[in-house]
């Protein structure tokens, strides 16, 4: 009994603020709904708002863009992150390994809104980081407006997303690396193994379980982004930085209308395809786990 | 002595009944009215808001006023956020009249949102195209306190240093051609011929933008293209944007147009760096900010053109005039009457000159007469107006709903101008949504 009090107030957190929010979007987006206070009308709608969102050309202008996001952002956000950490293992010891780890781990604490500003300020194409840099190298040709261009702008907010969370990545392999079985590598090492023999077969197939959960971890995430590209593009130019998050926002606050129905229906068709992903996900990890 | 310490306490209770009940009853007649308005960075807007609210509570001391500044975005999701819960909050607010009546009508007073306030004012207190902004079958439901002309504002000082003649040789407005030739020696000369920002806010392209369609329409068909009576295919269409095309290789907008915001477009004009900047009637009040708020310094040569003129055209004349902020009485007010009492007081002849006064723009409140005394340039604005044709409004935002609207946004007043995008492309984008 006492191990229920003590859990009520996060069940009542859990129940109020994730719970009923979620089944209440669900149940609006059957609806087409004008919220006006005590005047609201609910007026069933049945499937028609899911129809008008896969008939929506922007919808899957959005969906395009979070995909290519979620999909190379874990091509590159873990790998990267796992040779940092390799790196800082071998390479570097003591206060170097404990500098370059601070440095990495920085981004990660900074907010999508301070890290969306900063990285306006170095794509701004007239006295931007960036291309200050190309002018002093002599590249003055590749001198651009990065997030003006609708062929860019999407590629150049994912590498900064991946500058935010490569540090997060690095620090649980760091921890991943340094709890492997000691013996084993030095059995390698005797055993004859170059670098690049231990880190195939001994090192990462060690290290599976990490890789997957930060796979989840990163593709999730990555589909839900929202903050960096409010703050640096508004899904602009031209919904190339569209995603679907920013995309139910601007229709549930920003369209002429305030029917919250639509919006909810592509809340809720998100969040089955997002659901869908983690079961796939973890289908697959405990597949391999089986066979192991 | 025991009764009189019977007594004591009973005065003592008698006093405290009396004290408290009496504020109570004071307070239950007290009306504390809750009013949220966009221009939390407009000084001159604040300080005539404060003045009218300090008078109104004077002249009702049973009515109170608390104020809540916010910027338009956040101002606009809060006030959606909170009439969706139906809390009674806020009783006045700040709300721009678009769509346009004609063309569909605000959503917020279709949804029942806004208070119908016909009873609480008198029509006779506005100027009569301008209420039209807020007349829904003959009822009205706000008042057109900001509105004026869309206008290109000019540095005259680039204009000498560039060597273009200023004012054009009508007085009016360049010619498109002339317009070219300007912004080639403008460019020359190191400056932005044409200041824009349209990451956030495309309004000062679409003005342009819609500026060039009524030159080839004129008011009745640019009315028809909104309506769907003309399609976007007609040839004139095609025109307008091809002369936004070419000027836009000229290099008219600045080179990041895309990734600067509505506010970096103004900063760039009252700075210094860029020679016009095309936007509408509320840039004399964002001028008359403290300089290091984006104001205007006062040696800045500030005038104003109408939008190039069509060589041979017919509808040179047309003038695109909007009203702008305005502020209305929520349908969800507990306090309709009390709130509607305080548009009542603001809408005469003396707060009218009050708002010329501070905040140098025009109003829909009629009892202003000449600007010219306030600021030339606003009176050479009221001059432009009062020669020409008024389209009120003719702003493509301002009428165009739903996916067109975002459409134009995004295709006509960002990507085209930012040269990603041709004339025909846009064209066909717009088809998709076209009715």
């Amino acid at each position: 009994m006492y191990i229920l009090i003590f859990l009520l107030p996060a069940i009542c957190f859990f129940i109020f603020f994730m719970i009923y929010p979620m089944f209440k979007n669900f149940y609006n987006s059957f609806f087409y709904i004008k919220l006006a206070g005590p005047n609201s009308k609910y007026t069933f709608v049945g499937l028609s708002n899911f129809r008008d969102v896969i008939s929506d050309s922007i919808f899957w202008k959005a969906t395009r863009n979070t995909l290519t996001w979620a999909i190379l952002s874990s091509l590159v956000e873990i790998p990267l992150g796992f040779i940092l950490a390799f790196i800082l293992t071998s390479e570097t010891k003591g206060m170097m390994s404990r500098l370059f780890r601070n440095i990495w781990i920085m981004s990660v604490l900074l907010s999508e809104v301070m890290v969306g500003l900063l990285w306006t300020w170095v794509y701004q194409p007239r006295w931007g980081l960036l291309n200050s840099f190309l002018n002093i190298i002599g590249l003055n040709a590749l001198q651009q407006s990065w997030l003006g261009n609708p062929s860019l702008a999407l590629y150049c907010l994912i590498l900064t997303s991946t500058w935010q969370w490569t540090g997060f990545n690095m620090i649980l392999y760091l921890t991943g690396i340094s709890s492997l079985p000691p013996e084993i590598i030095e059995a390698s090492i005797i055993d004859g193994t170059n670098i690049w023999q231990r880190i195939k077969y001994i090192i990462l197939p060690l290290l599976n379980s990490l890789t997957f959960t930060l796979l989840i971890l990163c593709f999730v995430g990555k589909m839900k982004i929202f903050g960096l590209i409010w703050v640096a593009t508004n899904g602009g130019p031209l919904w190339s930085t569209e995603t679907v998050s920013t995309y139910v926002v601007r229709r549930a606050f920003f369209f002429d209308s305030f029917d919250v129905g639509f919006p909810s229906a592509i809340a809720t068709l998100w969040f089955l395809v997002i659901l869908s992903i983690v079961i796939f996900f973890s289908w697959v990890v405990r597949k391999k786990k089986f066979e192991q | 002595m025991k009764y009189q310490k019977v007594i004591t306490l009973f005065l003592v209770i008698l006093c405290l009944v009396v004290f408290f009940g009496g504020s109570l009853y004071a307070k239950d007649k007290q009306v504390t009215l809750q009013f949220w308005s966009h221009w939390a960075s407009e000084k001159a807007k604040r300080e005539f808001t404060e003045k009218a609210i300090e008078a109104f509570e004077k002249a009702n001391p049973n009515i109170k006023i608390e104020m809540t500044w916010y910027e338009k975005n956040q101002l606009m999701q809060v006030l959606r956020a909170e009439m969706s819960i139906g809390s009674g909050k806020p009783d006045l607010f700040y709300l721009d009249p678009k769509p346009d009546p004609q063309y569909g009508g605000s959503p917020w007073v279709n949804e029942g949102l806004v208070a119908d306030i016909t009873e609480y004012l008198d029509k006779n207190s506005y100027i009569g195209e301008d209420l039209k902004a807020w007349t829904y079958n003959n009822r009205l439901y706000g008042i057109p306190l900001e509105g004026g002309l869309f206008m290109i504002y000019v540095n005259k000082g680039i204009f000498e240093e560039a060597g273009v003649q200023f004012p054009p040789a009508n007085g009016r407005n360049f010619t498109q051609e002339e317009f070219k030739d300007a912004v080639i020696k403008i460019r020359d000369a190191g400056y932005v011929p044409l200041a824009a920002g349209v990451m956030d806010s495309a309004i000062s392209t679409d003005c342009f933008i819609s500026a060039c369609l009524v030159r080839e329409l004129g008011k009745e068909e640019f009315e028809g293209l909104i309506r769907g009576k003309i399609s976007w295919e007609d040839p004139r269409v095609l025109s307008a944007l091809r002369y936004v095309s070419e000027i836009t290789k000229l290099r008219t907008w600045p080179d990041d147009v895309l990734s600067m915001r509505f506010v970096d477009g103004f900063l760039m004009f009252s700075r210094g760096e860029a020679a016009m900047y095309a936007d509408g009637p509320w840039m004399f009040s964002r001028a008359a900010n403290p300089i290091e708020q984006g104001g205007l310094p006062g040696d800045f040569k500030l005038d104003v053109v109408d939008f190039p003129a069509k060589i041979s055209g017919e509808y040179n004349d047309v003038v695109v005039k909007l009203v702008a902020g305005s502020w209305v009485v929520s349908a969800q007010s507990k306090h309709i009457p009390e709130a509607a009492s305080f548009l009542r007081f603001i809408s005469t002849p003396e707060w009218a000159k009050e708002w010329v006064k501070t905040v140098k723009g025009q109003t829909g409140i009629k009892g202003w007469a000449n600007s010219e005394e306030i600021n030339p340039t606003l009176g050479k604005a009221q001059r432009l107006q009062n020669q020409g044709e008024i389209m009120m409004p003719g702003l493509c935002s301002y009428l165009l709903t739903g996916n067109l609207r975002e459409t134009w946004m995004e295709t006509a007043c960002k990507a085209l101008i930012g040269g990603q995008m041709s004339p025909q492309e846009v064209i066909d984008s717009m088809l998709q949504y076209a009715q």
